[in-house]
């Protein structure tokens, strides 16, 4: 009964994956869902590739599988990954089911998983990565992820015993999951004129074994760093894989006292990050230095988070700033920041699906660093949407002068009260819910840079 | 005024430092004390005006009240002479009788406030919560894995309107004894709720002070008070 039940759960969740994708849908979540309904344990009984590398943590990960997959894919290798999105365990249901035959069996020899941490209670019991990479931990949304700690606990009890770990050796956090399981670390040199950041979040501060106040090294973000425990010898651990230099085309990583170079595919120091987590998973997956390498020439990381363009000499950039992820809108205000250019920021970060049904839970942007955003090379910040006073009250909590501040209830109108006069960027940092928004924002904007340039040639 | 921040680096989860920020600005003055979590609090030794904890992580809790412990008639002291104490999200727990989980661990808290607390860590609850203090409406997020309750006698600290309060139908949110405040509202509760912080800041001792950015502040708190009914309505 149970063997025709999952078959024809199988038969069922294949026939509406192949109407959604006629209907132009990715068919993620949804056919996993059903499929979960018809049959509980279709996880269980589905038959994955024989091979699963997979990457977890609270960012980076979807960027770090992007990159592996650009890789197996240059180098020819017969695999299945969860590219289009679905990173939980109805998405990793969809994706095994859209794959397998019609008895569950997936044929191919390799699957390329990007998974959420959180759902490890539901995944690993009945897919166990061969080869599992965690990114980092850090505070994310508190609705669904409460602490670092709790979702520490989580994969630290369902991470398979047989799982070699590849994890980051700059996050003394994650670096201690699963202490029984084979493990190698990656990291990244402290380099000569590297700016800090002192960040107001840092989710390690004190040994997790004994309490005591750690000693730091260095701090490169939030608690992302070389430390010790001077009580208790609690530390960084030895790297196998160590980013040493960056330069405008490659990266050079030392393996094993060897040095290599790959090509450079970002340079913002997450850029950094994945590139050398997605080196370290793919080496230790068992492909060369020549494969890597060259897979990496083809590979890139999602621009969908980033976009610019030049209207009327104004570099107008669209920054992806996750709203209820504290680290992630920090990385974004950090790379504004640090832009001595001339510039206005918008700041259009409401979350209009939590509008929606509820009033927004923003309290997270208290342990955003907003305070990067004081800069004297910020001319304006702009800030529109409903819950444009609660950000222009912390803007100014953030030290920002009022009168640089400008604010709008109105998604639309806020556009229209940038000043453009001596500037050389503008920077809209938007929500994922935001992107009409953002679009007629940019739109705006442009109209304004090209009126104010024809202005100045007559 | 003296302010005691007892361990900051460790008890700031969900924006919560929010709260100290937006204090720092509206007493500039004010002499800050950051308890580090190897340090003996300052409150043994000497008067403070205020004592604030943050909402924490659940092994962080546990080893708070173990540091705390050598305190504890002290805090009872305070509490009883009428020192000002703001805890905030679980850190209330720390103050009272003991956190029993669903799986039967748990911890005993430091016993100087009459709360019991039971967790389900399977089961995070999200909520909106408007309630009264005094005459005046309160506003905050709930993020949390426990429910609580009163024991007898012991006071609440803001009359629910909508929301969860201590516990599922409960009418009370927080605890209230003497001028110790505790609530389970997380975020920049100070900053979300003016008019609270003024009544907070003269309990302290501070007087009728003029808060930071107050016009800027009181908007954000009208609107969000209008939005929180709507929500309610949806």
């Amino acid at each position: 009964m149970g063997n025709l039940r999952f078959y024809c759960t199988v038969l069922i969740t294949k026939i509406i994956i192949k109407l959604m994708k006629m209907l132009g849908r990715n068919a993620t979540d949804m056919p996993g869902n059903i499929a979960i309904k018809l049959c509980p344990d279709v996880l269980r009984r589905l038959t994955p590739p024989k091979h699963i590398i997979a990457t977890t943590g609270t960012n980076g990960k979807t960027s770090v599988n992007n990159i592996v997959c650009g890789i197996l894919e240059h180098n020819g290798v017969d695999f299945i990954d969860n590219r289009l999105g679905g990173n939980i365990a109805s998405g990793l249901t969809s994706i095994l089911i859209a794959k397998c035959d019609l008895k569950g069996v997936c044929h191919q020899k390799v699957a390329s998983f990007e998974i959420d941490e959180r759902s490890a209670i539901r995944v690993y019991p009945y897919l166990k990565p061969d080869y599992l990479l965690c990114t980092n931990l850090q505070r994310d949304s508190m609705k669904r992820n409460a602490n670092p700690e709790f979702i520490f606990n989580i994969l630290d009890k369902y991470i398979p015993k047989e799982t070699k770990l590849v994890l980051n050796g700059d996050d003394m956090l994650s670096g201690r999951l699963a202490e029984g399981n084979d493990r190698v670390y990656f990291r990244i040199a402290h380099m000569d004129g590297e700016v800090l950041r002192d960040n107001i979040v840092k989710d390690l501060t004190v040994c997790p074994k004994c309490g005591s106040d750690i000693d730091w090294e260095f701090v490169r973000f939030h608690h992302i760093g070389q430390g010790k425990c001077p009580k208790c010898g609690f530390g960084s651990p030895e790297c196998k894989y160590i980013l040493k230099s960056v330069d405008e085309e490659n990266i050079t990583i030392q393996t094993d006292g060897v040095e290599e170079k790959y090509p450079v595919l970002g340079t913002r120091t997450i850029d950094l990050y994945n590139m050398t987590a997605a080196v370290a998973l793919c080496r230790e997956f068992g492909l060369t230095y020549e494969q890597v390498n060259d897979g990496m020439k083809h590979a890139s990381i999602p621009k969908s988070r980033y976009q610019e363009k030049v209207a009327g000499g104004v570099q107008i950039i669209s920054m992806l700033a996750k709203g209820m992820n504290p680290i992630a809108c920090s990385s974004s205000l950090d790379v504004v920041g640090r832009d001595k250019s001339n510039k206005a920021v918008f700041v259009i970060l409401d979350d209009k699906n939590e509008t929606k049904y509820s009033s927004e839970n923003t309290a997270w942007i208290y342990d955003s660093d907003f305070e990067f955003l004081n800069e004297d090379s910020i001319k304006q910040i702009l800030v529109g949407g409903k819950r444009a006073m609660d950000y222009t009250v912390r803007l100014l909590v953030a030290g920002i002068p009022e009168e640089k501040i400008v604010h709008s209830l109105s998604d639309t109108d806020i556009a229209d009260m940038v000043n453009t006069e001596d500037i050389q960027k503008v920077y809209i940092l938007y929500d994922m819910y935001n992107v009409e928004q953002r679009d007629k924002i940019i739109e705006t904007v442009s109209r304004k840079c090209e009126e104010a340039a024809r202005r100045e040639s007559k | 005024m003296t302010i005691e921040v007892l361990y900051p680096k460790v008890c700031n989860l969900f924006g919560d430092s929010g709260n100290i920020k937006y204090l720092k600005k509206c007493l500039p003055d004010a002499r800050w004390i950051e308890t580090g979590f190897s340090d003996t609090p300052a409150f043994v030794s000497e008067n403070v005006d205020l004592i604030y904890i943050g909402p924490m992580s659940e092994k962080i809790q546990e080893d708070v009240v173990e540091r705390l412990m050598p305190y504890r008639e002290k805090i009872r002291e305070l509490i009883d002479n009428g020192t000002c104490f703001l805890a905030t999200g679980n850190a209330v727990e720390v103050f009272g009788n003991e956190v029993k989980d669903r799986d039967g661990t748990g911890f005993k808290g430091l016993g100087v406030i009459g709360l019991d607390a039971k967790r389900d860590m399977f089961g995070r609850l999200n909520n909106l919560y408007l309630g009264m203090y005094e005459d005046i409406e309160v506003i905050g997020f709930q993020s949390q894995f426990t429910t609580s309750y009163l024991s007898d006698g012991q006071q609440g600290l803001f009359k629910t309107v909508f929301g969860m309060g201590l516990h599922q139908g409960a009418c009370e949110e927080g605890v209230r004894k003497n001028n110790f405040f505790g609530t389970y509202l997380v975020g920049p509760l100070l900053v979300m709720n003016p008019l609270f912080t003024k009544k907070l800041l003269k309990i302290m001792g501070a007087g009728d002070v003029s808060l930071a950015f107050e016009d800027e502040v009181m908007q954000a708190y009208k609107l969000r008070v209008e939005d929180f009914k709507q929500a309610k309505r949806k």
